[in-house]
């Protein structure tokens, strides 16, 4: 089944688009998520909530590239998780806790000017990558954004690692320079 | 802003970049690749290398012969594929221009055996190199110096020739391509579609659909520039033949048309067809 007619089922509210979605993406988001999590339960979950979070937003979204708009979510859907583990892991759950009431008292999570700042640096980093030359871009999204191995990489794109590696920190370098002048550093 | 932030504001990059990033690029099998001459290269002593320092000087110590696969190195010293600016437009490497089979001398370093197209005109010199994406006109972006001429033919301004000299190149006209220069695109019916590509190689179908109709046969192969006339063809790549291959379309959806290829195997062969897109940008 293609993504539109899966698109479509959520639009009719059949709960066969999650059957659909599963078959055609459930490998790839576990792969997704798995580069983030470790443990086999919690990548399943967090797969589970990613059907459920798609569930919600379609409608009154429409995504014409279903594949990238899952990774999207699974990713950070993850990364929330592993926030949450770290914090867990702390041991100090207690000490989290305590930092997250004053961090209370000096902005409002979730605050206008919080996420005011957060919707300009996505605007300042999407900016930085419509610049950059498709290859490196490709790269450095591999990284950044699907946590894929220097080695994996080099794989995917017929390279060297060192050559990776190079484009890597070529283009770090770039985003922080973009970043000093965007004000941000 | 903290690292973790930055980490998040990724996770909302286009999603058409999510998806382009997603391709693979096919190694090319052995044989084609052309073999390096020698073990290490010899540092080039000249008046003008002086200038550039110690830290260069130490770039440019002997290190093995890269791998060439279309004149092109596997991977470039510094890590950094050269990238011009030509006239307000971007350019990449594409390879050594000539017959292939490219030797190095005893000193390492690959001379001639290469040669400039009919009608590309000098335009002016390498002016600096940097390690950044080239900001002015003539500058080259690099890993390790390099210098040469440039030149152009306007009636082709998406490609660019340099004759090149670095530490394992002199004198060799190296081909520059624009960033987003497509080959292996053929034209049918004013429209422009890609016949030939990474992602592409290995798909297609064994029939034609029934309501295909005939168009006719690919007439010619130009280089370095898109084809202009129906039925006209663009190609870099010299193991794939264009002239006279069957072009078939379909009369209710101009987004696909149908090349015919043979595959061809010891003691037979057989035709199948191409499903060729659409170039939406053309």
């Amino acid at each position: 089944m293609e993504d539109a007619q899966i698109v479509a089922l959520y639009w009719a509210r059949d709960e066969e688009a999650l059957r659909e979605t599963d078959r055609r993406y459930g490998p790839y988001c576990r792969t997704v998520a798995g580069r983030i999590l470790t443990a086999p339960e919690e990548v399943e979950e967090c797969v589970n909530d990613t059907w459920l979070r798609a569930w919600n937003v379609i409608p009154p979204q429409r995504p014409t590239r279903l594949r990238a708009f899952l990774a999207k979510i699974t990713r950070n859907l993850a990364l929330d998780r592993l926030k949450a583990q770290t914090r867990a892991k702390r041991g100090g759950g207690e000490a989290a806790l305590a930092l997250e009431e004053l961090a209370e008292c000096v902005a409002a999570p979730g605050g206008v000017e919080e996420e005011v700042q957060q919707r300009e640096l996505e605007l300042a980093v999407h900016g930085f990558l419509s610049g950059l030359p498709p290859r490196d871009r490709d790269i450095f999204l591999r990284r950044y954004f699907f946590v894929e191995p220097v080695g994996e990489i080099a794989g995917r794109y017929a390279m060297g690692e060192n050559a990776v590696s190079a484009a890597l920190s070529r283009t770090r370098k770039k985003l922080r320079t973009h970043l000093e002048r965007e004000g941000w550093l | 802003m903290t690292a973790e932030t930055l980490f998040r504001s990724i996770g909302t990059a286009d999603e058409e970049f999510l998806e382009h990033s997603e391709r693979r690029v096919r190694r090319r099998p052995p044989w084609r690749i052309l073999a390096a001459a020698a073990a290490c290269l010899c540092l080039i002593a000249a008046g003008s290398w002086a200038l550039w320092g110690e830290n260069i000087r130490e770039a440019l110590a002997p290190r093995r012969v890269m791998e060439l696969e279309y004149g092109c190195p596997i991977e470039f010293p510094g890590g950094i594929d050269p990238v011009l600016r030509v006239n307000g437009r971007l350019y990449r490497w594409a390879g050594l221009n000539g017959s292939g089979g490219y030797r190095a001398d005893e000193d390492g370093i690959i001379r001639g055996h290469t040669y400039l197209p009919e009608g590309f005109q000098e335009a002016g010199e390498i002016s600096s190199v940097t390690e950044e994406t080239p900001a002015e006109d003539f500058q080259i972006q690099a890993g390790t110096p390099i210098s040469g001429t440039v030149y152009v033919d306007l009636e082709a301004p998406l490609v660019v020739y340099v004759r090149v000299t670095t530490y394992w190149l002199e004198d060799c006209f190296v081909r520059f391509v624009g960033m987003e220069y497509r080959t292996g695109t053929v034209r049918i019916d004013g429209k422009l579609y890609q016949f030939f590509s990474e992602e592409l190689d290995g798909g297609g179908l064994k029939e034609l659909p029934p309501e295909a109709v005939y168009v006719g046969e690919i007439q010619k192969v130009v280089e370095d520039r898109y084809p202009v006339h129906d039925l006209e063809a663009n190609n870099d790549d010299w193991n794939i033949h264009m002239v006279g291959r069957q072009v078939y379309r379909d009369p209710t959806d101009d987004s696909v048309v149908y090349i015919s290829d043979e595959r061809v195997w010891r003691g037979g062969s057989e035709t199948w067809w191409r499903v060729c897109p659409l170039l939406e940008e053309h």
